[in-house]
Formats: C-alpha cells, structure tokens, sequence
C-alpha cells in the first residue's frame, strides 16, 4: 500500500482541556506509530448491594 | 524522519498526578502503563481493603492488536515546517498521561481500570424515604 501525506498549514488556536487521564495522550507535534489500548471493568457485578462483605476477589 | 516544529505560545497545566508527564521536545520512546483498582464504598469509616490485582482478570487478559497485513509505504512531505498552537490550558493530567510538545518515535500506552462500588441495602432504602420526603 501507498501511502503519501502533504502537510500544509497547520494553525490551531487556543486549547482547552478539562483532563487527560488514564494513559491518555495529548500531543502537538508528528509521531512515527502510536498503540494506545484501554480496558474499564464495571460489571453488574460490581455493584454490591447488601450487607457488609469484604470485596472478595473475582475468578 | 522528523521535520516539522512545533511552536506553542504558552502551556499551562494546574496537576500533573501519579506518574503521569508534561514533556517537552523530542522524543524516542513512549511507554506508558496505568493501572487502577478504583473501589467506592458506602461507610461512615473507609480502612484498608485486601484486595490485589492479580484477583482481577482485567488484569491479566492480554492486550489485541491488530495486525499488518501488508507493508504500507508511507511518504510524507511537509510544505510547512511548523505545527502551531496558540495557548494550551489543561486543568489535569493524570494516571500515567503524557502531554507532549514535540516530535515522538513510537508511542505505547495503556490503562486497566477495575471498578467496584459497595452500597449497604438499608443506608440505600432510608435515603430514599428522605428525598420522598422533601
């Protein structure tokens, strides 16, 4: 596969940002490869609704 | 490889937290890796809890990538050899994040968030009663 890029003017104006987290990334400039990967568990399961138990670990 | 400058007229960032990185210039390498046990509990006292992430699949499980399948010729010409930006204004920066200025190699992050929430029945059922009542 072919792949050609011309980059011509490149201006931006003000940024703002509330938050980058979590292994985010925020970049101004050229990068050669990027892999970002992200997993968040929140399963039903995970909403413990009765008496006090101490968080028991999961299979 | 690299040609083109970034030119940014003022950063400004009020938390840079646990391991993450505000960088400016060139770069080789980034690798980036967060890991997080994020656990809410309804109680009026919150100890210490036993709990690793080595219980936890979402650690574990590996990463997919998806695969080449092909080789990519990729060209690039830069008829502008600037990037520019004005004022950047970012309140955090967090878990492992990298805010960069500049030209990078190659670049590798990766998060695992676990969540866990605790909520007690009867605390839960005596709130309801009181926003019934308001």
């Amino acid at each position: 596969m072919e792949f050609n890029v011309t980059n011509h003017q490149l201006c931006v104006g003000d940024i703002q940002i509330t938050g980058v987290a979590s292994s985010a990334l925020f970049l101004i400039g050229d990068v050669q490869t990027v892999q970002l990967s992200s997993a968040f568990d929140t399963p039903p399961e995970s909403l413990i609704i009765g008496p006090f138990v101490p968080v028991s670990p999961e299979g | 490889m690299f040609s083109r400058i970034s030119k940014v007229k003022s950063i400004l960032s009020d938390t840079v937290s646990f391991c993450s990185t505000m960088q400016i210039g060139d770069t080789s390498y980034i690798d980036g890796n967060a890991l997080a046990l994020a656990v809410q509990k309804k109680s009026e006292t919150f100890g210490s809890v036993d709990i690793q992430f080595k219980d936890y699949d979402i650690f574990k499980r590996p990463i997919y990538i998806p695969r080449l399948y092909e080789p990519v010729n990729t060209r690039f010409s830069n008829s502008n050899p600037f990037i520019r930006v004005g004022n950047i204004n970012i309140i955090g920066i967090s878990s492992s994040s990298v805010v960069g200025v500049g030209n990078v190699g190659h670049i590798r992050m990766e998060s695992r968030v676990k969540h866990i929430r605790q909520v007690p029945k009867k605390v839960e059922e005596t709130q309801i009663e009181n926003s019934s009542n308001d």
